[in-house]
């Protein structure tokens, strides 16, 4: 083969073997070619075609392997998890408000459909009923007209965490009004009767909701004005943000693979800021981010590195906890890295939803 | 090579195999556990240590023993592999009181008992090791014998049980001689409750001027002999006593009934003593009957309050056991509220706290385990007055406790702590949540609070909340009015042996540790929790116990002598 020798081909070989594929496999050629050059005729032309074949065949598995990772990757998130029937108590959590909902979505002994428990950031509790309404989107919603006479008869139950001496003494002969109890049963002192305001916005899957409470002591009630403000205004007294506002909901369905997947890449990247803000308040409640990163940090020296996670391969299933908590389980190779050896091992975790959000919850 | 020296040589190799066979199989035989000299020396013996208690036939980490009697240790030895280790020397080494040494054989069972006498009051501390020199572990042990001088002091003393309680079972344990019709029941727990308490009592006090409070239905009443102290009043129906208020007798009644039933007992055995001040010591819900005594029967009539305000001014010191004084957190939850925000002194709520999820699962665990025992599924009047803010709890904390009396109250802590796993990583336990007993809350030490979770503290104006042991107040004699313990176990579980929990809330999990704990409600009042040698261990505020800590029974008998002074 006559060689070039014009400046503008050599001037692209060159440029080819810097920037792309093809200058590289141009480069790989020549480099047969020299290698074959001493050797006997048939012997060389067999070595070279070996080593070509076998150099293809690993760029092709190379290439195969990223693109099926990040393929893999990609399918999961597009994955939607699967939830059955809403449970019949749904529990939502606000950490950031400090509040607590606790709803009947179904009728139980001794509980009516509607009935609620909202936990107020001191450790107070109101307890009350307001019937649900199932909206066009198939979501449900709570709420009461704001008008004299009907608050007057939304009557709910204070739950006082810590009382003092005259509300205890004002409330020793309370019973509980048979609104909210389908028997009646006296003896359950020191709650007192409020009227209250409540609006309620709960998904279909009754995984996520918002709620909002006021409330004010017959004594102190002053018609509707601090229970019912005009249009726009604040919403009164306490709120839950769980995943709704009082017009839309959140789908952590959708959610629920790609928040696995930005954890375990946080995982791999050792970004423990990321891991901290991702997992559930059964950490978050205990450590500091700081102190978090510490204990992760020592475990990776000790425990070996996490260099890998396969990404969920099917839709999981959102489960309720027998307390109402939505959370899902998830298996997935995980390959440590420690000391130039690597082992790959099936590990479950679960991952719990928290404020309308998943949170990662523990690794079985 | 000949024919002869092919033979020489194979006999040669024959030799030599054989030789080596024979060499190997010594040594695999010999390596076989047996072969070895029984008392070698390095070889490991396991010895279990425990002390007879005669009046219950129980074996334990202790005992109480009077003075110049014989007290029985009961040994058995095995090897590692828990084979028996017999015909062989072990020596009983007692450091204490009553120091020195014994030996003695063991039987082909591994097992020995031993007898000893001691001379000296105080304290004496029992361990066992292996005469041979060999390697010894105690697998229980050591024990611990609290000697006290035989005495028959003058101090009326009314034990008020708990709930679903029988007073029979306490009214043996005072008095041996009174029959109990199932004291044959193997495993009945009522014939164990407290056995350490009332044999310390026993060998103090008269047993004449000590009782064991009836309810107003008590269980006692369906015996043929109930051994009720005969100024109480039976109101339950029997065969017997066929019109009662109550329809069966299952010691669930009235807490404000009860108070007044107890007033009438403790005037009629102060007026039996010559006047003499009585010591009520309670356990459980006998806790709530006390305080409602003490806060003079708020919800009583104005006769029967009177009644109560007499037998207030006949009381000097109270013992609160594990009491229900402010109800149980159980109740309240199964009232309606929700257990996801438990809130109050010391305890971490709101929805920010790492227990929020596990609350109400764990609360529903630790109700399935214990509401057979304490009858939690039924709204009897007991459950009713228990419920924390109840009408009943309300009015008795309207009422500061009375300034003549002293406070003793002891108090289950059960910690627990979540630790998890994140892939492989490990992430431990660093915030515990105090959960009492697992039936009443530590909660508050107000007297005249109502938290709306309950508890069964009691240390009013005493400083450091929730401290393993702290005291407060004054009596008019400038002696301190409360004395509060924590009885404290504290558990690290992994949150993954709480995962059977989420399907399934009494499914079996790494929380029964925490409900098999020695301080849980139900536990405290047995052996492992009370004998002396129990590893519940509270701080010694007498100076008498001979060390800093001891054993919850030991603390309340010295006590009861120091104020007795009889030490």
């Amino acid at each position: 083969m006559r060689r070039s020798s014009s400046r503008a081909l050599r001037a692209r070989r060159f440029a080819d073997t810097r920037t792309n594929t093809a200058g590289q496999w141009r480069q790989l050629w020549a480099w047969l070619r020299r290698l074959a050059h001493g050797a006997p005729h048939a012997i060389r032309w067999s070595a070279v075609t070996l080593v070509l074949l076998g150099s293809i065949s690993f760029a092709l598995a190379a290439r195969v392997a990223g693109a099926t990772a990040d393929t893999q990757s990609a399918a999961a998130q597009r994955l939607r998890a699967i939830v059955a029937d809403p449970p019949p108590i749904a529990r939502f959590s606000d950490a950031s408000d400090a509040t607590a909902y606790r709803l009947w979505l179904q009728a139980q002994p001794d509980h009516q459909r509607g009935e609620f428990t909202f936990s107020l950031p001191n450790g107070d509790q109101i307890r009350g009923l307001v019937p649900l309404a199932l909206l066009k989107d198939g979501s449900f919603g709570q709420s009461q007209i704001c008008d004299s006479a009907q608050l007057t008869s939304n009557l709910g139950l204070l739950y006082l965490a810590a009382p003092t001496a005259s509300q205890l003494a004002s409330g020793s002969t309370f019973t509980e009004p048979s609104v909210l109890r389908a028997s009646s049963s006296t003896g359950f002192g020191g709650a007192e009767l409020v009227y209250y305001t409540l609006r309620a916005h709960i998904a279909a899957s009754g995984l996520v909701a918002y709620a909002a409470l006021a409330f004010e002591r017959p004594a102190q009630y002053n018609a509707d004005q601090q229970l019912c403000p005009p249009t726009g205004a604040t919403e009164p007294g306490a709120v839950l943000l769980a995943g709704c506002s009082v017009d839309t909901c959140t789908d952590p369905l959708a959610t629920a693979v790609a928040r696995v997947v930005q954890y375990d890449k946080a995982l791999v990247a050792a970004d423990w800021a990321t891991v901290y803000a991702s997992t559930s308040q059964t950490v978050r409640g205990q450590y500091s981010a700081a102190a978090f990163a510490s204990v992760l940090t020592d475990q990776q020296q000790k425990a070996g590195k996490i260099s890998a996670v396969s990404p969920p391969s099917s839709a999981p299933q959102v489960l309720f906890d027998s307390a109402g908590h939505g959370y899902f389980v998830t298996t997935q190779q995980v390959t440590v890295s420690q000391a130039g050896k690597t082992t790959t091992r099936d590990i479950t975790s679960y991952y719990l939803l928290e404020g309308g959000q998943w949170m990662f919850w523990f690794s079985a | 090579m000949s024919p002869m020296q092919y033979r020489d040589r194979a006999l040669k190799r024959l030799s030599s195999v054989l030789g080596a066979a024979i060499t190997f199989c010594a040594i695999v035989a010999c390596s076989v556990p047996g072969c070895t000299s029984t008392n070698s020396a390095g070889t490991h013996v396991t010895i279990t240590l425990c002390a007879v208690d005669a009046r219950t036939d129980t074996c334990s980490s202790g005992d109480f023993q009077a003075l110049h009697q014989t007290q029985h240790i009961r040994l058995r030895a095995a090897h590692a592999d828990g084979t028996p280790l017999a015909a062989t020397t072990l020596q009983l080494n007692i450091a204490g009181a009553n120091a020195g040494s014994l030996t003695a054989t063991t039987a082909n069972d591994g097992a020995a008992e031993y007898t000893y006498v001691g001379n000296s009051t105080g304290t004496d501390t029992i361990s066992a090791t292996h005469v041979a020199g060999s390697t010894t572990t105690l697998a229980s042990g050591p024990v611990v014998i609290h000697w006290l001088k035989q005495q028959s002091i003058k101090h009326p003393l009314i034990f008020v049980h708990g709930i679903s309680e029988d007073a029979n079972d306490y009214a043996h344990q005072i008095t041996p001689s009174v029959s109990d019709a199932d004291q044959a029941s193997s495993g009945e727990g009522g014939e164990q409750a407290w056995s350490a308490l009332f044999t310390a009592l026993g060998m103090s006090y008269d047993a004449a001027y000590m009782q064991a409070f009836c309810y107003i239905d008590d269980k006692a009443y369906t015996a043929a002999t109930p051994n009720c102290p005969s100024v109480e009043t039976q109101e339950c129906v029997t065969p017997a006593h066929p019109i009662g208020s109550y329809a069966a007798c299952l010691s669930q009644s009235s807490v404000d009934r009860n108070a007044l039933a107890l007033a009438k007992t403790v005037n009629a055995l102060s007026a039996a003593a010559g006047g003499a001040p009585v010591t009520l010591m309670a356990y459980s819900m006998g806790g709530a009957v006390v305080r409602t005594l003490l806060a003079g029967c708020q919800r009583a009539s104005v006769a029967d309050a009177l009644t109560c305000t007499q037998a207030v001014g006949s009381i000097n010191h109270a013992f609160f056991l594990n009491g229900a004084q402010q109800g149980s957190w159980l109740l309240r939850v199964k009232a309606g509220a929700d257990a996801a925000t438990l809130a109050g002194q010391g305890i971490p709520g709101t929805s920010g706290s790492p227990f929020t999820t596990m609350l109400p699962m764990v609360e529903q665990n630790i109700f399935g385990a214990v509401k057979d025992t304490l009858g939690l599924d039924l709204t009897d009047d007991a459950e009713t007055d228990l419920t924390p803010q109840s009408a009943n709890i309300v009015a008795h904390n309207l009422v500061a406790p009375p300034p003549a009396v002293d406070f003793y109250t002891f108090y289950g802590d059960v910690e627990l702590g979540l630790s998890l796993n994140i892939l492989t990583y490990h992430v431990p336990a660093k915030s515990y949540l105090q959960l009492g007993d697992l039936v009443m809350l530590a909660q508050d030490d107000r007297a005249t609070y109502a938290p709306l979770w309950g508890g069964g503290a009691l240390c009013d104006g005493c400083p450091q909340p929730l401290a393993p042991y702290r005291e407060g107040g004054s009596l008019a004699d400038g002696r301190l009015q409360y004395h509060a313990w924590a009885l404290t176990d504290a558990h690290s579980i992994n949150m993954n042996t709480l995962a059977p929990l989420l399907s399934a809330p009494d499914a079996a999990s790494g929380l029964q540790a925490v409900v098999n704990s020695p301080v849980q409600h139900l536990n405290v009042s047995q052996p492992l929790a009370q004998a002396p040698g129990s590893a519940v261990q509270v701080k010694d505020i007498t100076g008498l116990a001979g060390s800093p800590t001891t054993d919850e029974t030991n603390e309340i008998i010295t006590i009861l002598l120091h104020l007795d002074g009889a030490v």
